[in-house]
């Protein structure tokens, strides 16, 4: 199992060769969202533009929020063309998780931002991981809050130095 | 010519069949098509028969049906329920039949109007000896003029296929409805189950009419003799079930109603027509757009027009007012400057109560519109020493702080 990827570790070049799910979190002061939306604008700008779905096409971005949503004259000062990111907010922090869900599974999005004001349970992350990679998305949670899959990677890390012996 | 008759019809089988063939008439309940025209389309008169068959299970009628050659010999061949006649094979089945069809054959507009004399003339008929329409069509026209009159010789024309038959094509009329009996259904599931055909029908409507639903209303006929009303826009419109279906799952797992349903009603509301073929030119492009303008249109079913679409920025100072979501998505984007505002905002500000230990650095005042209830907002960006920056606002008609949006 792919472990959920922290921005603490991860520079937005390097976040951009995977499809999953990333977690993106924030140390006091710096900004999640802005670094996710960083790493979409590199990938636009990125030459040769990564291989879509749909040949020769910009792909759509998705931003799926229960609390509220993204300022769009902000991201346009990151170089994101508006026309291409579908805003959807939603009444519950559950309906992010499914409406995530079925935006990934619609394989319309190569970008799925997903911030929701509380976690999921394990299976429903499980799912999006595995749709992520199935269907070549590359999924942002912008949440501070620990989710079930951190549970998994402590273990995976505490299980390396045994390994090593 | 080849027509396919059907005995009895409804008006709404009959719009559908307007897919197969436009040459479609209906005579006081019974349907004929004239499939000439549309056998090569359909690439035979098998695979069209075959279609027909199709549509009458959709729409529940029996199966009673007459292919022949003339569409004046198909309700005198309706002896059995299923007669299909080979192409120039109609004749000899026609000639062996008892003297007293010919009451049948002939103009369907007129068989009511002429049934007292055909049936006189067919009762003289058979007491001067003539069993089957063999023997009627025997005699010479002079013999039958002299012994059976004017009514004689039209009906030999009638057999004979001297005579040429036009009938009034049918055109469709008013909105397309389709309800459904809800009073056995005990959950959701049950009811979405007994929807798919249903939306087959009106799928099948709309083919026949050449039309695409553009906007449909959902009436919901409760117990309490109370109706709900529901009305829908599609931002793509369609011809398919299946993505109406999708679309009513939505909305039917979204709706509470107070009192046991006994009814659901569908009724297109609104239709624009259907250009032949564009799906089949669809280039990926296209491909990719109409995908996402039918999952666009889900989500808005769901969570509301204004909360789901793409951002379309506005002049206007004020953060929330300064975009709109629109559908479908305009690629000619004006230019803003917003320095000192954050990326996410909440909707709607939150209440918050900053503490002294936060520090507050002022950014902008704004002027709320006139007309609207809030005054004036004195925006500052709040840092706490643990945590995300805020954007706060000090609301000086309410007297309250609240946070606008965060740059976490």
């Amino acid at each position: 199992m792919r472990p959920v990827l922290s921005s603490h570790f991860m520079s937005p070049e390097a976040l951009q060769s995977f499809y999953g799910v990333a977690q993106v979190t924030s140390l006091p002061g710096g900004s999640k969202t802005h670094l996710a939306f960083e790493c979409l604008s590199v990938s636009l700008k990125a030459d040769p533009p990564a291989p879509t779905h749909y040949e020769g096409q910009t792909p759509y971005f998705i931003f799926i929020s229960d609390e509220g949503t993204i300022y769009p004259p902000a991201l346009k000062v990151l170089g994101i063309p508006l026309s291409r990111v579908l805003t959807v907010k939603t009444e519950t922090s559950d309906q992010v998780w499914k409406t995530g869900l079925e935006a990934i599974q619609t394989g319309l999005f190569s970008f799925v931002f997903l911030r929701p004001s509380k976690t999921c349970p394990t299976a429903s992350l499980r799912k999006l991981q595995l749709w992520a990679e199935r269907k070549k998305s590359k999924v942002f949670v912008l949440s501070n809050h620990s989710l079930p899959h951190w549970t998994i990677k402590k273990k995976i890390s505490a299980s390396l130095p045994s390994r090593a012996k | 010519m080849r027509i396919l008759f059907f005995p009895t019809t409804t008006p709404t089988f009959t719009e559908s069949v307007l897919s197969l063939t436009p040459k479609v008439s209906l005579i006081k309940n019974s349907l004929y098509l004239d499939i000439e025209p549309t056998i090569k389309l359909f690439k035979g008169e098998e695979n069209l028969f075959l279609k027909a068959m199709q549509l009458s299970e959709t729409f529940s009628l029996n199966s009673h049906f007459v292919m022949t050659d003339r569409p004046e010999w198909a309700q005198a061949l309706n002896t059995r329920p299923e007669v299909f006649l080979l192409p120039g094979k109609s004749t000899s089945p026609l000639l062996n039949l008892d003297i007293s069809r010919l009451e049948f054959i002939g103009d369907p507009q007129k068989l009511e109007e002429e049934k007292k004399e055909r049936t006189d003339l067919i009762r003289f008929m058979k007491r001067v000896g003539l069993k089957t329409i063999t023997d009627f069509t025997h005699l010479s026209a002079t013999a039958i003029g002299r012994r059976f009159g004017k009514m004689g010789v039209i009906l030999l024309d009638w057999v004979l296929g001297n005579r040429e038959l036009i009938l009034p094509t049918f055109v469709p009329e008013g909105l397309i409805q389709e309800r459904i009996e809800t009073e056995e259904l005990t959950s959701l599931e049950s009811l979405l189950h007994e929807l798919p055909p249903v939306l087959k029908r009106v799928e099948s409507r709309l083919i026949g009419r050449a039309q695409m639903v553009k906007s449909l209303e959902l009436n919901f006929h409760l117990e309490s003799r109370n109706k709900l009303q529901k009305q829908y826009s599609l931002s793509d419109p369609t011809q398919s079930s299946e993505i109406l279906l999708k679309l009513l799952r939505e909305l039917l797992s979204d709706l509470n109603w107070d009192s046991p349903l006994q009814s659901l009603e569908v009724s297109i509301t609104d239709t624009v027509p259907y250009t032949p073929g564009q799906l089949s030119l669809f280039e990926t492009g296209e491909s990719l757009f109409s995908d996402l303008s039918q999952y666009l249109t889900r989500l808005r079913a769901k969570f509301g027009d204004t909360q789901v679409g793409f951002p379309l920025l506005k002049e206007s100072y004020l953060p929330e007012k300064s975009w709109a979501t629109t559908w479908p998505p305009q690629e000619k984007e004006s230019s803003h400057s917003t320095p000192h505002r954050p990326l996410f905002l909440f909707t709607p500000p939150k209440l918050c109560h900053p503490l002294n230990s936060w520090k507050l650095i002022a950014s902008e005042n704004l002027m709320t519109e006139w007309w609207s209830s809030h005054g004036i907002r004195k925006y500052f960006i709040a840092i706490p020493p643990q945590g995300s920056r805020l954007w706060l606002y000090w609301d000086l008609e309410e007297k309250a702080w609240y946070a606008h949006g965060t740059f976490d």
